[in-house]
């Protein structure tokens, strides 16, 4: 647990600075194509491995074309329901996992959690220093994470 | 064999004696706990009126606090506009002049002479001011004498630079000499750095937004401005700023919680929370509201280039001096003080988001932010506000949404409830019939446990045993042949049960008094706890319309573009 929340920090401290430049960027439009991978997403219950890794794909493609730096994951709203409440989608391991209510999510991305269940975002992008919540027509919100 | 003849019927009467005694002493007995009960109820009612008391005396005290603050505020407001009028009324004087000067000669009704002297007066009565060279140039322009005009062009440049290149590029295109105007324009815009921008550039904002630059002057500034944006716009924490400002400014805009709401801030320690997240939603339609009025308001904008000029350089010369930023400073603390009645937290808020208002340079995005969040008090005029919020916009819907997501996490998970030493949690899944079961059922369990506590009293006990032994005893004594004795313990034992036996009897009644009582406080904690329930669900109801508010400002915002509030210059009219 230690090691994780050490490299999380790390990782936190060498994007900072790289990703200072990136911001404005990354506050951008998203585009419609990564908007609906993402609500593919939503019904991920059902989503075969392979739609997965293309979901997760999708997510690279998005990124590495316009923004400097990858999400650590992403969190959003479970419409598997109760008593699940968010899934995440780790970039890392590109695993989709569904959380019931109460239960913490890994990789710092607990922070998210609150702003995920609302239905006002389609997703929240969580980075090590912000996150960026994600609207269902692609706009976004830039928070700095000591929010 | 001896007969012992006992007269009884004086036993008899003392027995009857001691029952009726203690009937009497089993209604006294139900009074007092009547009595108690009345006791206790006068005290919980006498505690609700002195708390009620102290929040009323709290209340007196603050009132108290704000009427001395307002009072005060509007005693220094006095002072300190007196103490500007006293230390630059003579200002006040040569800017009268500027305009004045320009007019006059208009109508061809002064003479040369007479505008003269008084802005040589003028020149000697305020030394260092800027104004007075910059009015003895317009003099001797006008005379045509080109030596004197060259002089004081350059003592006016001298002073101040920035504010006389504006000053004579006004005065220019007020002639329609827009080449000259451009130049002047030129070498000022060529000297300023985006970084740090003097206050009065809002008055080539002004002079932009109103047309009032001529051909030549408008589009390179515009050019130059759109480059400036650009460019600051790269750095991110100058956008940052933009962003903080604005969300700062929008949060200012809360309209409180309805009065309405009484029992769910007196049973939920939750509240506190639930007011702040419905205030903080508040935010966005207060904000498309203001939005609103300033786009639908109309611009008094005149066809006369004469008089759009004039306005602007009466705005160049009678806000921007900087030996008055302080008076003006405190000025707009005591304004902000009246205007929150005498509320310095609410003030201290309303200052802090306009802070860089009262900097003695800004940024070029501030300075935008400035015209577009403070109108006239940043020297702008309506038609410029439009302009400048449109080119803030983005900042403004990036302000709003962080303050939407603030909003949206603050939600509590779940709201706690408390009534008669009950506690209870709603979230997304509780259904009020249960939560009412367990409060009913939580005061009946204290209920019973009261009324299982209700048992003979520890005398009644001992005189339960007492007569036990005497009884005992006097058989005993019988068997041995003191029948005396025996009978005065048979007596003894006799009015030991009778008491008893009126101890116990009054139980039922204590025991159904208690149970009334129970049923009660059940009813109305019942009445308390599903009124706050409803007042809950009204308040949530309430606060999704306020934050589905904020969909319908970014809308609106994002639909603002600058360039449709950049009026043309009423000489470039088509067919002008």
């Amino acid at each position: 647990m230690n090691n994780r929340s050490d490299s999380v920090a790390q990782l936190g401290r060498t994007t900072g600075a790289t990703g200072r430049a990136g911001t404005k960027v990354l506050g951008g439009r998203r585009s419609a194509r990564y908007v609906r991978s993402l609500q593919a997403l939503d019904g991920s219950g059902k989503v075969a491995t392979a739609d997965v890794s293309e979901i997760v794909d999708a997510v690279h493609r998005e990124f590495a074309d316009q923004f400097c730096s990858t999400p650590l994951g992403i969190v959003s709203r479970c419409y598997l329901g109760a008593p699940y409440e968010v899934h995440t989608l780790a970039m890392d391991g590109s695993i989709i996992s569904h959380y019931r209510n109460g239960e913490p999510l890994p990789h710092g991305m607990d922070r998210a959690r609150s702003l995920a269940e609302s239905e006002t975002y389609l997703a929240i992008e969580v980075y090590p220093d912000r996150l960026v919540c994600v609207r269902p027509d692609g706009s976004t919100v830039l928070l700095e994470s000591d929010r | 064999m001896n007969t012992v003849h006992v007269d009884l019927s004086g036993v008899e009467k003392a027995l009857k004696q001691v029952s009726r005694n203690q009937e009497a002493l089993v209604q006294q007995q139900v009074a007092l706990h009547g009595a108690v009960s009345t006791v206790q109820r006068n005290q919980d009612a006498t505690q609700q009126e002195l708390l009620g008391l102290k929040a009323q005396f709290v209340e007196y005290v603050r009132r108290d606090e704000l009427r001395q603050n307002l009072q005060l505020a509007q005693v220094q407001i006095l002072e300190v506009r007196g103490e500007l009028n006293d230390k630059f009324g003579k200002f006040a004087e040569v800017r009268e002049l500027a305009t004045g000067t320009l007019q006059a000669l208009d109508a061809g009704i002064v003479s040369q002479g007479a505008i003269r002297d008084l802005s040589e007066e003028l020149m000697l009565r305020t030394p260092g001011y800027w104004l007075a060279p910059a009015l003895i140039a317009v003099a001797a322009w006008i005379r045509d004498e080109p030596e004197l005009a060259a002089k004081a062009i350059g003592e006016a440049v001298r002073r101040d630079n920035d504010k006389a290149s504006l000053f004579f590029a006004l005065v220019l295109r007020r002639h329609q000499r827009d080449r000259a105007t451009a130049a002047w324009v030129r070498q000022y815009a060529a000297r300023q750095d985006p970084a740090k921008l003097s206050p009065e550039f809002v008055v080539v904002l002004d002079a932009v937004s109103t047309g009032t630059f001529g051909r030549e002057a408008k589009p390179m500034l515009l050019e130059q401005m759109s480059e400036w944006y650009e460019r600051l716009g790269q750095d991110q924490d100058t956008v940052d700023r933009q962003v903080e400002r604005w969300a700062k400014m929008i949060d200012t805009m809360r309209r409180p919680v309805d009065a309405r709401y009484q029992l769910l801030p007196s049973l939920s320690p939750t509240w506190p929370q639930l007011k702040e997240m419905f205030e903080g939603a508040t935010v966005h339609g207060a904000t498309e509201e203001m939005l609103r009025a300033t786009f639908d308001a109309p611009v008094p904008q005149s066809h006369d280039l004469h008089v759009r000029v004039d306005n602007i350089l009466d705005g160049l010369v009678r806000d921007f001096d900087a030996e008055e930023a302080p008076y003006r400073k405190r000025e707009a603390w005591l304004q902000a003080v009246v205007n929150a009645d005498g509320d310095h937290d609410v003030a201290k808020k309303v200052m802090a988001a306009e802070d860089p208002l009262h900097e003695q340079t800004v940024d070029f995005l501030t300075l935008l932010s400035n015209a577009a969040l403070h109108g006239d008090r940043a020297g702008a005029s309506p038609g410029t506000q439009r302009f400048t919020l449109a080119l803030a916009r983005d900042w403004l819907v990036q302000g709003a949404g962080r303050l939407e997501a603030g909003n949206l996490a603050s939600m509590p998970s779940q709201v706690e409830l408390r009534a008669e030493g009950w506690t209870g949690w709603v979230d997304g899944g509780t259904d009020e019939q249960q939560l009412v079961g367990s409060l009913s059922e939580h005061i009946d369990r204290e209920t019973a446990k009261a009324v299982s506590e209700v048992r003979m009293s520890g005398a009644a006990q001992a005189a339960a045993v007492f007569g036990g032994l005497a009884l005992l005893v006097a058989l005993l004594s019988a068997i041995g042949g003191a029948s005396g004795f025996a009978l005065f313990l048979l007596l003894v034992a006799a009015a030991m049960g009778i008491w008893v036996a009126f101890d116990i009897r009054a139980l039922p009644a204590r025991r159904a008094e208690i149970r009334r009582k129970g049923d009660q406080r059940r009813v109305a904690a019942v009445v308390r706890l599903r009124g706050a329930i409803a007042e809950l669900v009204d308040l949530r109801g309430e606060w999704q319309r306020e934050i589905s508010k904020a969909q319908s400002l970014r809308t609106f915002a994002e639909g603002l573009t600058a360039t449709s509030f950049v009026a043309t210059a009423p000489d470039q009219l088509r067919g002008a």
